[in-house]
């Protein structure tokens, strides 16, 4: 049974990926604890905490040293409650309510995707891989991703630096944590 | 029995400088455990303060007074910027304060707990980052712990060990130049 027998020419990268990108997509859910800076922006190191949830919704908490400015996003990518400084906010369009809020945005819906190291399946992206299969630059919806290390998380191989940035932003981060991973 | 504002007034003007371990724990509005980090502080009045987060990650502030920079290793990123509302009402801020802090608070007595003084510090301005500070004095006036309630409900509770106080800080301490190759971004350029 010759089909048995595969000879032995290298796995290419794309090989690599194509298994891995199956396994990425199978990760419903995921709690990230990661340390980011928005350089000019918000030149001040912000805690970033990702709640993912298996049914599509997330919480994600945004705070500054010793919890200054903290504030969570939870629900859905279409809908979302924002609670901040006391207040909470209700919008069906997240990325522009932080616009009008922050004078710049975070493409959540994307961002979903890409702290994973993988491209959202909404677009097209551009992905240029390295030896194992892992992600080294995306981009898409206007965003470029550039990520600079892998860790270990259970079974998978998640990102731990990487960078998010478009013309006017870059977000910068280290994710220390990856836990409740399918 | 002293006064809160007495207690205070004790620790503006008897703690001159204050060096300690700090651990801190940071809980959500549901008391869920956020992150706890450790490390170690050193302050001077007026005004100067080095926070030198060492576990889980490092992470360094450091303010002479003027300036406040912040270094983080992992991200290799220094940001720095003129002290003004960054930090006012952090512990660094708070701690390195001249003033009784009774001009930016509202001063409330949290009575005796556990051998120290419990100060409660109420913002007077409404778009604090903070709804309350509490600060436990030990003997001498030095703080022993430090908790900030966020505007979410949750906290971040900074207790202190090995506390020295009035020992001489070399100036060194609260100058920071950025190692070479980091990513440099100027705050205040903005």
């Amino acid at each position: 049974c010759a089909g048995m027998v595969r000879k032995n020419e290298p796995k290419t990268a794309e090989d690599h990926w194509d298994v891995r990108s199956e396994q990425l997509q199978k990760i419903d859910r995921f709690l990230m604890q990661a340390r980011g800076s928005y350089g000019r922006l918000v030149p001040v190191k912000t805690d970033l905490r990702w709640q993912q949830n298996a049914d599509g919704s997330f919480d994600l908490r945004v705070a500054g040293p010793f919890g200054i400015g903290a504030t969570t996003i939870t629900g859905t990518p279409d809908n979302v409650q924002v609670r901040s400084r006391g207040n909470t906010y209700q919008s069906n369009n997240p990325e522009q309510w932080i616009q009008d809020k922050m004078g710049w945005t975070l493409p959540l819906a994307g961002l979903r995707f890409w702290i994973l190291g993988m491209p959202s399946p909404h677009s097209d992206a551009d992905i240029d891989l390295d030896r194992e299969g892992r992600v080294l630059t995306l981009e898409q919806d206007g965003w470029t991703l550039n990520y600079t290390e892998y860790q270990k998380a259970g079974s998978h191989q998640l990102p731990r630096k990487f960078d998010v940035s478009n013309s006017d932003v870059k977000l910068k981060i280290v994710v220390d944590s990856w836990n409740d991973l399918p | 029995a002293t006064t809160a504002q007495d207690e205070l007034k004790r620790f503006v003007d008897g703690v001159q400088t204050l060096q300690a371990d700090f651990t801190q724990i940071q809980v959500d509005d549901r008391g869920k455990q956020l992150s706890m980090t450790s490390g170690h502080m050193w302050l001077s009045r007026p005004g100067k303060f080095r926070w030198s987060y060492q576990k889980p990650y490092q992470q360094l502030m450091v303010c002479d007074g003027k300036k406040i920079w912040f270094y983080d290793n992992d991200l290799s990123q220094v940001t720095v910027r003129p002290v003004d509302a960054t930090l006012r009402g952090t512990p660094a801020d708070l701690l390195s304060q001249k003033a009784t802090l009774s001009d930016g608070f509202n001063i409330e007595d949290g009575g005796m707990d556990g051998g120290n003084r419990l100060i409660r510090l109420k913002p007077k301005s409404q778009d604090s980052d903070f709804k309350a500070i509490e600060l436990w004095l030990g003997a001498g006036g030095a703080p022993t712990r430090m908790k900030f309630l966020d505007q979410l409900g949750g906290n971040t509770d900074v207790s202190f060990s090995q506390i020295v106080t009035n020992k001489k800080i070399d100036d060194a301490q609260f100058r920071f130049t950025p190692p070479k190759g980091v990513e440099v971004i100027d705050g205040a350029a903005q």
